[in-house]
């Protein structure tokens, strides 16, 4: 796929500086549910145990932790790296950044906590799970960059959890997993997670997973068998749904220095989304008063998009096309190391190569060093 | 250009409007408040015939971030039409459309003389 890199003794991606928005250190990941199930109070503190209780889920098993559904033996990916993942040498440095040319990561733990079941496990499980991040990535690195994770369920904690940990020069957003949660994210309730990221500068980056996106349209699920139909879909879905959500609401209205960054999705679905809501606006302007500007605007300034997992078009020219309708200064590059369907960027700089010097490096480094505040 | 009669002032009421066609083209007047309007009957989203659309005020909205609360009022009854085929909503008033921006009515001069009001194509 993309241009073939042939191997050389140059590093790669030497000549430009390149921020990966998409790093998993999957909280759910034995080694990292440990750490964080012995920062929580009992039960949790059993039950989430890898080794004692039914591992990250929560969920009622067993009792074999090798049952519970993990990402990265579900779905495949770079096992051949995320054995031990507190490991950032061999988790990270050398096949990211040594192996890809990846400057600076941002790292996040992928939990999906608003598909779990007990409110009082995933407000607990907030701040351990973030204070493990702190503790064994961000401390490790002064070259990594994380994201606070929050449930959405008691948007106050979540805004709390924020103000706790928003001034950290290490922690550049606000990770939030849609699926699972009780209403749209543009509703009215959940504007003190908005508030709080937007008093402390920090942009809220959404990533969902196939799993927990089945929780909101499981009837949509059901009908389907393979992962080709899965996978195609559950992500430009939900955040179609995210995206629209916040949209209909009026939310980058209601908050206009806030942004929001897509990881995990791809760019080819955001054109697509854009002209159909405004659109939608045309018609249905009265009933979204409180904006004021057509959706296009608000998502071209609030919100940007991860490149990862890179759509595929048989007909070269129309990467080209997919990417300039967006501009390179609505995306971010991402892999989403490590797994299965990452991209790497010497692979995919080559569809960037009809951008300008400066539009290239926007896109590999320059809006999220912009967007996170990256202290770099 | 030319002017024409169109309808006697007293048969058309503040919040009446009428279409009517004056050199082949369809023509919408409108009073609003005593103030007069004229517009081509022609949307320019897909050429609906606007001026057969319902009139209208709107909702203005403003978000207190400092209560976290959200306050509406409506306002402007009667000054906005919507288009019947899509529902594009352009202000009487000015013309401008606020669906989408940078798109007006064609408007027309309106005249009232000897209790006639006339309109200029």
């Amino acid at each position: 796929m993309g241009t073939a890199s042939t191997p050389s003794e140059e590093e790669p991606m030497e000549d430009l500086l390149v921020v990966d928005t998409d790093v998993h250190v999957p909280e759910h990941h034995p080694d990292i549910a440990e750490k964080v199930a012995a920062k929580m109070e009992m039960p949790y503190s059993h039950l989430l145990d890898p080794n004692k209780g039914t591992g990250g889920y929560g969920f009622p098993s067993s009792g074999s932790h090798s049952e519970v559904p993990d990402t990265l033996s579900v779905f495949g990916g770079r096992d051949d790296v995320s054995g031990d993942v507190t490991d950032t040498e061999a988790y990270i440095d050398e096949p990211l950044r040594e192996g890809f040319g990846v400057d600076y990561p941002i790292i996040n733990m992928q939990p999906m906590w608003d598909v779990y079941p007990d409110t009082e496990q995933i407000v607990q499980q907030m701040p351990a799970a973030n204070d493990v991040l702190v503790e064994e990535f961000m401390d490790a690195n002064d070259d990594y960059f994380g994201l606070i994770a929050v449930q959405t369920r008691d948007p106050e904690a979540a805004a709390a959890e924020i103000d706790r940990l928003g001034d950290h020069d290490q922690l550049v957003g606000v990770f939030i997993h849609p699926g699972g949660q009780e209403r749209g994210l543009g509703e009215s309730r959940y504007d003190p997670i908005w508030a709080a990221a937007e008093d402390h500068g920090l942009p809220i980056v959404f990533h969902t997973t196939a799993t927990g996106h089945m929780w909101d349209m499981a009837g949509l699920y059901r009908t389907m068998s393979k992962m080709p139909e899965i996978h195609t879909l559950s992500h430009p879905f939900a955040m179609m749904w995210v995206v629209t959500s916040l949209i209909a609401n009026g939310t980058p209205a209601k908050f206009p220095d806030l942004e929001f960054v897509i990881l995990e999705s791809g760019i080819g679905w955001v054109p697509y989304l854009i002209s159909r809501l405004n659109r939608e606006y045309s018609t249905w302007r009265s009933q979204v008063p409180l904006l004021e500007k057509m959706p296009e605007e608000y998502i071209r300034d609030q919100f940007y998009f991860s490149t990862q997992p890179l759509g595929e078009f048989n007909k070269r020219s129309h990467m080209a096309d997919m990417i300039d309708i967006l501009g390179p200064e609505s995306i971010m590059f991402s892999t989403d190391h490590p797994h299965y369907d990452f991209d790497n960027p010497e692979s995919i700089r080559g569809f960037f190569s009809h951008l300008s010097g400066e539009d290239q490096r926007a896109v590999f480094g320059e809006n999220a060093i912009e967007v996170f505040d990256l202290p770099v | 250009m030319a002017t024409h009669s169109v309808v006697d002032a007293d048969e058309l009421a503040p919040g009446d409007h009428l279409v009517v066609e004056l050199e082949g083209k369809e023509i919408g007047v409108y009073n609003i408040d005593g103030d007069y309007y004229a517009y081509t009957n022609w949307c320019a989203h897909q050429s609906g015939p606007v001026c057969e659309g319902p009139t209208s005020g709107f909702l203005e909205a403003e978000f207190d971030r400092d209560q976290m609360e959200t306050t509406t009022e409506y306002v402007r009854e009667g000054e906005i039409v919507a288009c019947p085929w899509h529902g594009w909503e352009f202000d009487l008033v000015t013309g401008e459309c606020h669906s989408k921006p940078g798109v007006q009515l064609i408007s027309h001069d309106v005249d009232v003389e000897d209790g006639e009001i006339h309109v200029t194509v």
